[in-house]
């Protein structure tokens, strides 16, 4: 971070002076004298020939009629490109035999101006700092499509398959730090992984919702999972049903590849016969569009 | 309309069509495969259907497949993997583009894409991921070349945030094309023969000195080299010699032609990501298991190696202990969506 600051200031303090025409020795100022003269010839008076320091770029593969991979090729370091040269590259120096060593030059690729862009024959792109982010507060909203099959509603045995749609939304429970990476970038990290899951789904036969606790785990396979609890109000023949009943109870979801959730529960509370348990599979709706012709 | 977003997706991004007709969602493409090969009936169709052919010195492929008087066509892209961002995107624009084929060729339709639909007054602001960053810097560089000036796709273009873009290649393209896993073991055989066919493939071979000798140390040949791929009769070398050519023109400085983009990278480091490969020359290629740190396919320390300072300043990192998900689902994680998107603010 010094070193970056140091060479915007370099490069802020002094490419006016010497753009302008204020190099101090006498050669410049015999060149300055003759009166047309460019900037950047001012510039290079002053700084061309240079000793300036080059490091090593990961060397490329080899072309296919090659039979052994090129030499390494080397890079201007940020200090050189804006303190050393004064905007001007780094290039090889051609009485060294040492690649580390370069002098100042004119730009003729990025590598010359350590990365940066050549404008106008001289190294001028300055260099971003990235702004740090607030924070992260992820959401999500689903319109889901749910099979859903539950034992019935008196407790017994017995399937009653249903479809039902619904809203699912999750928000992200925490907020991501960032921190400076050494030679330049920013690091996100503490990403959350726990988020608020929140759902509602209804249909012909039910009115449900599940409120809980998901778990981003990193794989993906098994892609999140989530603890909540379920609560649905439903009737055999419809929710006008008499005898139609509300029950309550634990519940687990696990998100598969990031696209269907499978979940189970168990409602021993509530009216009416029970306990009732439940299984069934969440889907976005937009996902279908995945399968489409 | 001062500003308009759009989604480039990576390879497999989005559906490919035969003759209008979806080829199948990749699941379903898989499962096809893997159920016609277990009741020892024919997938002779489905390679087919899957293959390309191409001609030295042209970038158009010849036919989009070889399945006779049949075209396949870019359809649209997987909300599975894109629905998140799509979501949060106006209008849910995306560039579906045929990624098996050929870098440039698709690099020029992108441009002509990015002129036609220019929005009023404005410019674009281009989210890609891991193949659909290459496409972007390959058209930074094919536009510079047409107008002259390293700042042209900055007429186009305000913003390219680029995530997991494999800009030195990955060992994965590699291995589909030795290999040939990606869709099960059941059919290797039958993906190698469909993936040799495929430029975009061989464009995206790795860039660095990644063969080490059973013995230990570096190899004199890299995955450019035909000694490399003598063992592979399909491997062609024609669209090797391309792979290289594409590397070398554009992609060995990349970011050179977006001179005036606010561009950006994003990588991840949370994943056991493969950066080497053992063989002896002329030898069969062997692929251990990834250790390096990335995102699964993109291998972040060589990527960050191998970048100019400039580029190393704009770039973002996923940490290493993030339950980020792996390189072709990243953007199924909200987090990232949002950082992405927050990217595009700047």
């Amino acid at each position: 971070m010094k070193r970056l600051l140091l060479a915007i200031l370099a490069a802020t303090v002094l490419w006016p002076s010497a753009v302008l025409g204020q190099p101090e020795d006498s050669a410049c100022d015999e060149l300055r004298s003759h009166g047309d003269v460019s900037d950047i010839d001012l510039l290079r008076c002053r700084f061309e020939g240079l000793r300036c320091m080059r490091v090593e770029r990961e060397g490329r593969a080899s072309s296919p009629d090659e039979t052994s991979l090129p030499p390494a090729t080397w890079q201007a370091t940020e200090e050189s490109v804006y303190v050393t040269c004064g905007g001007l590259g780094c290039i090889d120096a051609p009485d060294s035999e040492d690649p580390s060593m370069g002098v100042c030059g004119t730009p003729s690729i990025p590598d010359d101006c350590g990365g940066a862009a050549i404008v106008g024959g001289l190294c001028g792109e300055q260099h971003l700092i990235m702004k740090k982010l607030p924070g992260i507060v992820p959401t999500r909203l689903f319109f889901t499509a749910h099979p859903i099959v539950d034992s019935g509603f008196d407790g017994a045995a017995g399937f009653n398959p249903d479809v039902a749609a619904g809203v699912l939304l999750q928000v992200g429970l925490g907020r991501s730090q960032s921190r400076e990476l050494a030679g330049g970038g920013v690091l996100h990290y503490g990403f959350p992984n726990c988020y608020l899951h929140a759902e509602a789904l209804w249909s012909r036969f039910r009115v449900g919702h599940d409120v809980g606790v998901g778990y981003k785990t990193g794989s993906s396979w098994v892609s999140r999972v989530a603890l909540t609890g379920f609560g649905q109000y439903a009737g055999e023949t419809g929710l006008e049903d008499d005898n139609a009943t509300y029950r309550f109870g634990p519940a687990v979801q696990v998100e598969i590849y990031f696209n269907v959730i499978l979940k189970g529960g168990w409602l021993p509370v509530g009216t009416g016969e029970g306990p009732v348990w439940f299984a069934g599979l969440t889907y976005g709706a937009s996902l279908l569009d995945d399968f489409r012709k | 309309m001062t500003s308009r977003t759009i989604l480039i997706p990576g390879t497999g991004g989005n559906k490919l069509l035969k003759d209008g007709v979806s080829l199948g969602h990749p699941v379903v493409l898989n499962a096809r495969l893997f159920l016609l090969k277990a009741a020892g009936m024919s997938v002779e169709q489905t390679v087919l259907d899957m293959s390309m052919e191409h001609r030295p010195g042209q970038a158009a492929p010849v036919k989009t497949t070889l399945s006779p008087d049949s075209e396949v066509t870019p359809g649209p892209p997987l909300d599975v993997a894109y629905g998140k961002l799509l979501d949060r995107i106006e209008g849910r624009s995306s560039f579906p583009y045929d990624w098996r084929a050929d870098l440039e060729y698709n690099a020029g339709l992108l441009i002509d894409y990015l002129e036609q639909e220019r929005p009023d007054a404005g410019r674009w602001k281009l989210v890609t991921h891991s193949q659909g960053g290459l496409l972007a810097l390959v058209a930074s560089g094919l536009y510079a070349d047409r107008k002259g000036t390293a700042s042209a796709f900055s007429e186009l273009v305000s913003h390219l945030c680029m995530v997991a873009p494999p800009v030195y290649g990955t060992v994965d393209a590699a291995n589909a094309l030795v290999v040939g896993s990606e869709l099960g073991d059941e059919v290797r055989g039958e993906f190698r023969r469909i993936a040799g066919t495929w430029p975009a493939l061989y464009q995206m071979l790795p860039d660095w000195r990644c063969i080490k000798l059973p013995q230990g140390g570096d190899s004199n040949l890299g995955l450019f080299s035909y000694q490399t791929w003598q063992p592979y009769p399909w491997v062609l070398p024609f669209l090797v010699q391309r792979g290289y050519e594409i590397r070398r023109k554009y992609l060995e400085y990349p970011t050179q032609n977006l001179q005036g983009v606010q561009y950006s990278y994003l990588f991840a480091r949370n994943q056991k990501t493969a950066d080497r490969v053992i063989a002896s020359p002329g030898a069969a290629i062997d692929f251990p298991a990834g250790q390096a740190a990335g995102d699964g396919l993109v291998p972040l320390d060589i990527t960050r190696a191998r970048m100019t300072s400039a580029e190393k300043n704009r770039t973002e990192v996923i940490g290493p202990d993030e339950h980020t998900p792996p390189h072709s689902m990243l953007l199924t994680d909200d987090a990232v969506v949002t950082l992405v998107l927050k990217r595009l603010e700047q």
